[in-house]
């Protein structure tokens, strides 16, 4: 006869499946009353049949690690729909901007152009959320940065400040902190931003105009040597000094919708793949450096411009042959391989909470919109270059992740608005929380760049015999074609072989030795057989590391 | 942890006997859904049956047919070992039906020594192995999103729920453990709790009641699949079975992935399994190379056992047999018919079966088939609607439709009860005389929504959408009527276009949807471009007398005994209602009915009650441009202010703005005014004055169109700065800007309700008194300015000006504008100018 501890196991797992499967509910109902001897011989049945999934360790799931907490999520119309409307009789929370204040609330800018302060937004679970119309008649503000005591935001004309003169929580003075660039009208013409770097500039970045109507470029100026034509400043990030001078940087965005600085302070931004930009990426923004597409090279010669003008662009090339051809072209910290790492990389937030968002301080973490998920990257600098390595970290959010912010004990406000494209989950906009649960996930936390192959460093301690054998991972390199084509397929894929795999004595490293690396490649790796000292496998066993600089020696 | 949940979950409802697919009927004869609806239990042998059978078992694959009836076909049979579990292909292959209750594929290892089944069983697996799986590439765009394997991230209550509901349980059963969001009756039971009676009751008092359908039987799908080859399966199940007969409905992968999720989770006893995938970048699965000698042998038994006839492969030729009409249908001839025939397919059918193919091809030998699928186009339409199941979901000819059970599981996303119409797929009745035949091929192609609050989804058939369309066309064309769809009439006067617009507030807006628009809480079929659809007789005749033409139909009579429940327009005349309201619909630049207008204003119109409303938004040009604020006033005086160029760019009263555009559309169109007295004001903005005396208006935003006036110098060194705006107490803009040296403020407020009252303040003009050469001076441009008695300024567009007491002004009238000029000094209170028109 079988014990009934094992019947209990059985039953305990069935009760912690969701309400919401209506099957499980109804057998686990009808199972509890039966007679003890059915009950017995159920059981028997059960614990036979199930011995091969019960000896299994259970599939660790991103939940277990990061909770969705959902403040406010809306179902509106098809996110493509011609006449698109909001839900019915609710706030069109299509949260585009957000900005912790303090203990208690959040400023969050939505897509029509309002401002909301919400508060009580730390509530778990959040049933006393107020909301406060702070700012309206903006249009598309894209960004918003507690600044100064007062809010900035971006609109699709000019940088803003958004001033309470007489504190009644109502903004009553709308100051234009920097305006200038072109706005020929386009509906692609978006403006991200502001985001501040170390030395205070605030940065921003403009979309390109996608297909601009004649009268849109009657608004726009050409660069007839490379037949482009965009408004002044489109595809190029800027910045506005401390002395409030605004200044062209750096070129060749097509879609940057997110910015964030780095603990040091550095600024970074995200592109989305499209012409030009084979798929999503990751950069350091800095002057003079020119990323992916070509008609942002329109402003190349005025005044101001910090990109010397070139003559032709190559169209078709591999991206380490574009690098060679165009000195100006910079390769990205990361590239973001297309649906393994999200279909369209959106905001930038680094954790800086120091440990009270998990393992993973000082990482950067990047919004997903498509995928209605969050990405995660390390980044080393090698030759005072940024490269590094992103992760899968948590899928599941109600909708488009457009804009993250870290609020109160690190966690993470994710804003949501799938409107006018596609993305997974249930729901059209809102706004939802992301919470370490104070369990430490089995990743790997940094993957760096050696010599002759890479480092792995992970959150807990590996087991020795599973990381130490070569099978247990698996490590392909590819690049990507540069070309005025929309998006690439992978290009030159080979597999490396893996020659050792040596665990440091506390078990937290794991030193690969490569066989021919390949520079400007993105490597990626999958090491599916690792399992931790307590067995676990890897919760995202996949790591994707741009190897921009192969380093000269071991660091 | 999902999948040991699952399988868990699989082990409960396999030890308590209640899975809903355990609870089928296992099929031992083949199982054709169309036959088991309408045939299977029928007491006289039927020809058309055994056409259906005929075809949906293959039969002309081996036996030709004069009359051409073509066999459904086989699925692609190109790396099922890469598909399908290996264990599962060699259990499916010694015995298909105990595989797949009810399969259609005959069993075929019976024609060989039983000593023999190892090995050959060995080298078909091996055979069927050695090709890569084909599968469709999954593109992801922005429009399509694909999860990195994605698979194996379906959710199991989602995908019950899809389940469900996209129309799936039309054809495979029902799970009892799935309870529909609401259950709504059909028309048809509630005809019959109308009676007093239930269902059930019907055919105990002998009348016809509606037949249960039996669910066609799925395989065990955790033995055959794994979730991504399940996934890719439901995504595009024509790849593998081109004969259409599993559809596809259109599923995104994750959808696909959920629906995946959910059949594992309720049907298997073992959590899923990757399949062994021979491919490229196989990372954890190393498979043995298998010896070629085998895969050589599989492949001769591939051909010995006539595979090729229904699964087509390269460079293996079918292998025919007797011709159809030359066969002796007897069970004891030892063909097909007979089980005990150890040379020929063992098929197990059912005696009816037997007797309706006898039928059939007895019917062959006389050379007079009383049925002919190519006779008629009728015959055309029933037979394909029976191979393609069209039946399970469409009536026709009183034939057909959702199954009684089914019913609660057809239903619209808000729930709302409008009919059978409102939620079922729709009957087919005379739908060639309905809709054109370009309509009916997209349809049947699962494009053409026009009832997109419908959860079921119209299937994909791409392969038979054109022969259907047409039989479809053929078997209802009445003679009387024009073919083609009724070209949309261009001529219809606008009278006619009106008359058609406000019959549609008085009828149609009550259900129906026009470019999108409804009314809200409104679900109904989309009515825009009607005439693309629809023939315009047949939409004559609904609108004069629906219930003719549609039985049970909620769409109301508008025209009893033919006369028109709107005396007032038209006369009431019901043709030229009819005529009116077919050209409105057909318009392409008409507004929208005035409901709907009006209703989408509730939402979006801005009106400005207690306090001014601002919105920054891009107008057309030459009005206030990209850089725009509109402002609407309490007082329905509005304005907008070009930022860019720093000028009042346009006035107006009445309506102020629908802001749906600004607010919600991915395209970001230019905000038009909305009401009356519209007034654009000429691009200028400010001047200053040389040393010759000569004026020279700043060039604020270097657009060439300043350029008009020739002989004007343009003054380019001067910086000009928008600098935002200050909201006063009463909610009015303080708009801030800086001009050169000068700081300036405008505030721009209605003035008695008759027009605007603008003031303008300079904060700073740097140092000392300004000299006159130093002045600012606001510049209003227009092609004619005139002067009169009392220092109002008059223009051609019907605007009257005045400044403040003791304002300096001038006019400058020259080709081809004239300017009217303010002085702008620095006294306190500012310079006051008065808008009014």
């Amino acid at each position: 006869m079988v014990k009934l501890k094992e019947f209990d196991l059985v039953s305990v797992a069935l009760e912690r499946l969701p309400t919401s499967l209506g099957i499980c509910s109804f057998r686990v109902t009808s199972v509890l009353p039966l007679s003890s001897f059915v009950v017995m011989l159920i059981a028997a049945i059960l614990c036979c049949a199930s011995h091969c999934a019960l000896a299994e360790p259970a599939k660790p799931q991103e939940s277990d690690y990061y909770r969705i907490i959902t403040i406010a999520t809306s179902q509106a119309s098809d996110s493509r729909a011609k006449n698109w409307k909001p839900a019915p009789d609710s706030l069109a929370l299509e949260a585009s901007g957000l900005a912790a204040i303090d203990d208690s609330r959040l400023a969050v800018a939505i897509r029509k152009g309002e401002v909301w302060i919400l508060s009580n937004v730390y509530d778990d679970p959040p049933a006393k959320v107020t909301y406060h119309r702070f700012a309206s008649g903006l249009h598309e503000p894209l960004g918003l940065l507690l600044h100064n005591g007062s809010l900035l935001t971006m609109q699709r004309t000019e940088m803003t400040r958004l001033v309470d003169h007489d504190r009644d929580n109502t903004c009553d003075e709308y100051e234009t902190v920097a305006t200038g660039w072109g706005v020929t009208g386009n509906y692609h013409e978006y403006a991200f931003g502001p985001e501040a770097d170390r030395a205070g500039n605030l940065w921003m970045t403009l979309n390109l105009g996608l297909g601009l109507k004649n009268e849109q470029k009657s608004l726009a100026i050409t660069n007839s040597k490379l037949n482009v034509t965009q408004g002044l400043w489109r595809g190029w990030g800027l910045l506005v000094t401390p002395d409030g001078e605004l200044k062209p940087m750096c070129a060749g965005m097509r879609s940057p919708s997110g910015l964030g600085a780095n603990l040091e302070g550095d600024m970074f931004y995200t592109d989305q793949q499209g012409n030009w930009v084979a798929t999503n990426s990751l950069h350091q923004l800095r002057s003079g450096a020119f990323y992916h597409h070509p008609d942002s090279l329109a402003s190349v010669e005025k005044s101001g411009s910090t990109i010397n003008p070139i003559d032709e662009i190559p169209d078709g090339v591999s991206f380490p042959e574009a690098i060679k051809k165009l000195s100006i072209l910079k390769p990205p910290a990361v590239w973001l391989p297309y649906k393994k790492v999200g279909q369209s990389a959106t905001d930038i937030m680094v954790d800086g909470s120091d440990g009270k968002f998990g393992p993973f301080s000082g990482q950067l973490f990047v919004g997903e919109f498509t995928q209605s998920s969050i990405n995660r990257v390390f980044l080393e600098k090698i030759d005072g270059g940024y490269q590094g390595v992103c992760f899968p970290f948590r899928e599941g959010f109600a909708s488009a992740v457009l804009r993250l912010e870290q609020g109160k004990e690190g966690s993470v406000f994710v804003g949501l608005s799938n409107r006018g494209w596609s993305s997974l989950g249930p729901a059209s906009y809102g706004l939802q929380r992301l919470v370490w649960t104070q369990k430490i996930p089995f990743e790997i936390k940094e993957m760096r760049a050696q010599p002759d192959g890479f480092e792995l460093v992970f959150t807990k301690p590996v087991q020795h015999d599973s990381a130490s054998k070569i099978g247990s991972y698996y490590l392909t390199s590819h690049t990507y074609r540069y070309h005025s084509q929309y998006g690439s397929e992978e290009l030159q894929e080979q597999p490396h072989t893996i020659k050792s795999a040596e665990v440091s004595e506390d078990g937290l490293r794991v030193r690969l030795r490569i066989e021919s690396l390949r520079e400007l490649f993105v490597h990626s790796l999958d090491a599916k057989g690792v399992r931790s000292a307590d067995d676990e496998p890897l919760l995202h066993s996949d790591a994707y590391y741009t190897l921009n600089k192969i380093p000269a020696s071991d660091r | 942890m999902r999948f040991h949940f699952t399988s868990i979950l699989g082990l409960s409802v396999f030890a308590l006997g209640l899975s809903f697919f355990d609870c089928q009927l296992f099929a031992e004869h083949p199982f054709v859904a169309s036959y088991e609806r309408f045939y299977a239990t029928k007491d006289e042998p039927d020809e058309l049956a055994g056409h259906v059978l005929i075809s949906e078992l293959n039969c002309t694959a081996c036996h030709p047919m004069e009359a051409g009836l073509p066999s459904k076909g086989g699925p692609v049979i190109t790396g099922s070992g890469n598909r399908f579990h290996r264990e599962w292909i060699r259990s499916y292959l010694s015995s298909p039906r105990q595989s797949k209750s009810g399969s259609t594929m005959p069993h075929l290892m019976h024609q060989l020594p039983e000593s023999e089944h190892d090995a050959v069983l060995d080298a078909l697996v091996a055979f069927l192995s050695n090709d890569p799986a084909v599968e469709p590439p999954i593109v992801a765009t922005g429009a399509n999103p694909v999860a990195h394997e994605f698979w194996l991230k379906g959710q199991v209550d989602r995908g019950q729920s899809m389940y469900h509901q996209v129309g799936c349980v039309a054809c495979h059963a029902i799970d009892d453990a799935f309870q529909p969001a609401k259950k709504t009756e059909s028309d048809l039971e509630r005809k019959i709790a109308a009676l007093g009676l239930e269902i059930d009751e019907l055919e105990e008092m002998g009348l016809a009641a509606p037949k249960k359908v039996k669910p066609v039987p799925m395989s065990r799908i955790s033995d055959k699949y794994s979730l991504r080859s399940l996934s890719m399966f439901l995504i595009a199940p024509h790849v593998i079975r081109p004969a259409g007969r599993m559809p596809s409905l259109k599923l995104q992968p994750h959808e696909a992935a959920d629906i995946a999720a959910y059949l594992f989770a309720s049907q298997t006893h073992s959590k899923p399994r990757n399949v062994e995938e021979k491919s490229r970048l196989n990372k954890s699965v190393e498979i043995a190379s298998v010896d070629q000698s085998l895969i050589d042998a599989g492949r001769q038994y591939f051909e010995k056992l006539s595979c090729a006839n229904c699964h087509p492969i390269a460079g293996i030729k079918p292998k025919m047999s007797k011709a159809m009409k030359d066969l002796t249908p007897s069970p004891d001839s030892g063909g097909c018919l007979n089980d005990s025939s150890i040379k020929t397919p063992r098929f197990g059918l059912s005696s009816e079966q037997i007797a309706d193919i006898t039928k059939m091809i007895e019917s062959l030998k006389r050379k007079q088939p009383t049925f002919d699928s190519k006779k008629t186009a009728s015959n055309q339409v029933t037979l394909t609607m029976l191979q393609l199941n069209c039946f399970a979901c469409h009536e026709r000819d009183g034939k057909g439709g959702v199954g009684p059970d089914q019913w609660a599981y057809f239903e619209n996303v808000q729930q709302v009860d409008i009919g059978d119409e409102g939620r079922m797929p729709p009957p087919l009745d005379h739908v060639g005389r309905k809709l054109t035949r370009d309509w009916i091929q997209k349809v049947i192609e699962g494009k053409g929504e026009v009832r997109p609050h419908f959860l079921a989804r119209m299937p994909i058939y791409a392969d038979h959408s054109k022969a259907l369309a047409t039989a479809f066309v053929s078997a209802d064309r009445i003679e009387s009527l024009t073919t083609s769809a009724a070209k949309p009439n261009n001529q219809a006067s606008q009278a006619i276009l009106n008359a058609g617009r406000e019959l549609f507030d008085s009828g149609c807006v009550q259900c129906h949807a026009f470019r999108g628009e409804s009314l809200p809480g409104t679900i109904g079929i989309e009515l825009a471009d009607v005439g693309t659809r629809i023939h315009r007789e047949w939409f004559e005749a609904f609108l004069r007398n629906p219930a003719g033409l549609k039985k049970n139909t909620r769409m109301p009579t508008f025209f009893p005994d033919g006369k028109s429940a709107v005396p007032q327009i038209l006369d009431g005349n019901a043709t030229r209602q009819i005529e009116s309201l077919w050209a409105y619909l057909n318009a392409k630049d008409q507004p929208l009915p005035l409901k709907l207008e009006q209703s989408s204003a509730q939402s979006f119109e801005l009106f400005p009650t207690d306090r001014p409303i601002l919105l920054r938004t891009f107008m057309d040009s030459p009005s206030a441009g990209t850089h725009a604020i509109a402002v609407g006033l309490p007082q329905q005086i509005h304005f907008a202010f070009d930022t860019k160029r720093l000028r009042l760019a346009e006035i107006w009263k009445g309506r102020f703005l629908n802001a749906q555009g600004t607010w919600f559309d991915r395209f970001a169109p230019s905000a038009t005014p909305l009401g009356t007295n519209r007034i654009t004001l000429p691009q200028a903005s400010f001047a200053l004055f040389d040393q010759d005396g000569h004026f020279r208006l700043v060039d604020i935003a270097s657009e060439k169109s300043l350029g008009k006036a020739s002989e004007m110098q343009l003054e380019n060194n001067l910086k000009q700065t928008f600098l935002g705006y200050r909201i006063d107490v009463n909610g009015s803009p303080i708009f801030r800007y800086s001009i050169g040296r000068f700081l300036i403020e405008d505030c721009i407020q209605a003035h008695d309700d008759r027009g605007l009252e603008r003031r303008l303040k300079i904060l700073t003009s740097g140092d000392g008194e300004l000299k006159e050469q130093e002045k600012l001076w606001l510049v209003i441009a227009d092609d004619a300015i005139e002067v009169d008695q009392s220092e109002t300024i008059s223009t051609r567009s019907k605007l009257s000006l005045r400044a403040g007491d003791g304002v300096e002004t001038r006019v400058v009238q020259q080709q081809p504008v004239n300017y009217w000029m303010v002085a702008l000094d620095d006294r306190v209170n500012g310079i006051e100018v008065v808008y009014q028109w």
